[in-house]
């Protein structure tokens, strides 16, 4: 008896899943990542044809491949400059970012403290792991400043980038931390994201196997769901700031103004996105 | 201990087993054939194939479950949910693998799988006076025990130190301090 015959009206998990498997190393974090945001989706019962999800470059960011979704693999650093345009343009979407630690922190920095500024109604996953792994190992802008590797001996140096003490600085209402290695938490996490009104960054830590094998150990380290959710600012800097970083949960969640298409004085035209008016734009 | 934030504690009927059990062995299944999956795209044959092998017997097990479906309205289980305290996801096992992993290491994660849902049917039998529970939970240990002797008879080995030859994998992971 197959799976399609039991009798629930909503949608499945493997129902958002594509034709492509993940070839992410084996062990990797990110596949857990994968399943909790088709469990996410699933238990939201979201049609298929109106989520777009927008990545960058990395590991990470091969996402939109390995979803059944509107998808599109976008360019270093620049997801959420392409979710915000998405969104500015069919504000009827769900409209999920997803990348890695260097992709968003790093080259794409700008865009992500500006993304959080204008509060877009986006869901922004980042999959942290310290590392630029596609690349074989350089230190991320999430690295500890002591992480010895061969591409940096001794370490980097430099502070840890703190993704989301800057959220909070910089206007984005949903801050949450989650753990590949807690699949149900984090389904939990993502859920609600996707329902926030507003830009919502779930910072999701993501062990590499590979580059960063001792980051299995995150396992026993994470404090999983333990974070008192609030709505003040000044707590929720406390508690990000007052982390090690292994506490999971919605550190902060406020109702605060979304930038919308109305906001920019103009509502999309039903035909803005159609290709008869951008080729009608490009001919000179 | 403190209770988790998202522990089921009440009705937990035939109905509500079926769903989380459901739920459970899917899970397995998926992950089965994505890590045969990425572990053959990584050159990993040995290991794939031991996952693969393994799939068939979750969905049989999973069948002992589907039989039951037809006669029962499922409540929509919220997936963070969690069945039982000690409960672990099966996915957690998976976190040790690895794309040089040895059958022994396959063997041991497939076995660790099937312990998670030995320890779910164990908590279920100890909490319930239904009998078409415990019918269904029975079949499903028995299936289970079935399961653990094929692991039992095809783990090989411990790789030694000594085995491991770095050669193996001339695109060998940095050691990090």
């Amino acid at each position: 008896m197959s799976v399609e015959k039991i009798p629930v009206k909503k949608a499945r998990p493997n129902d958002y899943t594509s034709e492509h498997h993940p070839v992410w190393c084996p062990g990797c974090g990110h596949f857990f990542i994968l399943r909790a945001l088709t469990k996410a989706l699933a238990w939201l019962n979201l049609d298929k044809e109106n989520i777009g999800l927008v990545s960058g470059i990395g590991c990470s960011s091969r996402l939109p491949a390995y979803l059944d979704v509107y998808g599109f693999h976008g360019v270093h650093g620049r997801a959420l400059a392409l979710a915000s345009g998405l969104k500015l343009a069919r504000p009827d979407l769900t409209v999920i970012a997803a990348g890695g630690d260097g992709d968003g922190y790093s080259i794409g920095g700008n865009h992500f403290i500006h993304a959080c500024r204008r509060n877009m109604d986006i869901t922004y996953i980042v999959m942290d792991n310290e590392v630029y792994g596609m690349t074989k190992g350089q230190p991320s802008p999430t690295s500890a400043p002591d992480w010895h590797s061969k591409l940096a001996p001794k370490g980097t140096g430099l502070a840890r980038f703190n993704p989301m003490g800057i959220a909070l600085a910089s206007g984005a209402s949903f801050i949450a931390r989650g753990f590949s290695g807690d699949p149900n938490g984090l389904t939990k996490i993502l859920t609600e994201a996707i329902e926030h009104k507003g830009f919502s960054l779930v910072e999701i830590k993501s062990p590499c196997v590979t580059f960063r094998p001792e980051q299995k150990d995150w396992h026993h380290a994470m404090r999983l769901m333990n974070v008192t959710l609030t709505a003040n600012p000044m707590e929720a800097a406390q508690a990000i700031y007052g982390s090690d970083g292994f506490d999971t949960g919605i550190f902060f969640q406020a109702d605060m103004p979304v930038y919308e298409a109305e906001a920019a004085n103009e509502k999309p035209h039903s035909d803005s996105a159609s290709m008869e008016s951008i080729e009608k734009a490009l001919l000179v | 201990m403190k209770t988790h934030p998202f522990l089921k504690t009440h009705n937990k009927n035939l109905a509500w087993v079926l769903a989380a059990v459901n739920e459970m062995i899917e899970e397995s299944i998926y992950y089965c054939d994505t890590f045969s999956h990425t572990l053959q795209a990584h050159h990993n044959e040995a290991a794939a194939a031991i996952f693969s092998a393994l799939s068939p017997y979750f969905k049989s097990e999973q069948a002992i479950v589907l039989t039951k479906l037809p006669e029962q309205d499922l409540p929509n289980i919220p997936p963070w949910e969690i069945p039982h305290q000690d409960y672990e996801h099966p996915a957690n096992s998976l976190m040790q693998a690895h794309y040089l992993m040895t059958e022994h290491e396959a063997w041991s994660i497939v076995n660790d799988i099937i312990q998670i849902h030995h320890c779910f049917y164990r908590d279920l039998l100890a909490n319930t006076s239904q009998q078409e529970v415990i019918d269904l939970i029975t079949s499903l240990q028995t299936h289970c025990l079935q399961c653990e002797k094929i692991c039992a008879t095809k783990k090989l080995p411990a790789k030694t130190d000594e085995d491991n030859n770095p050669l193996d994998d001339l695109d060998a992971p940095v050691a990090q301090s």
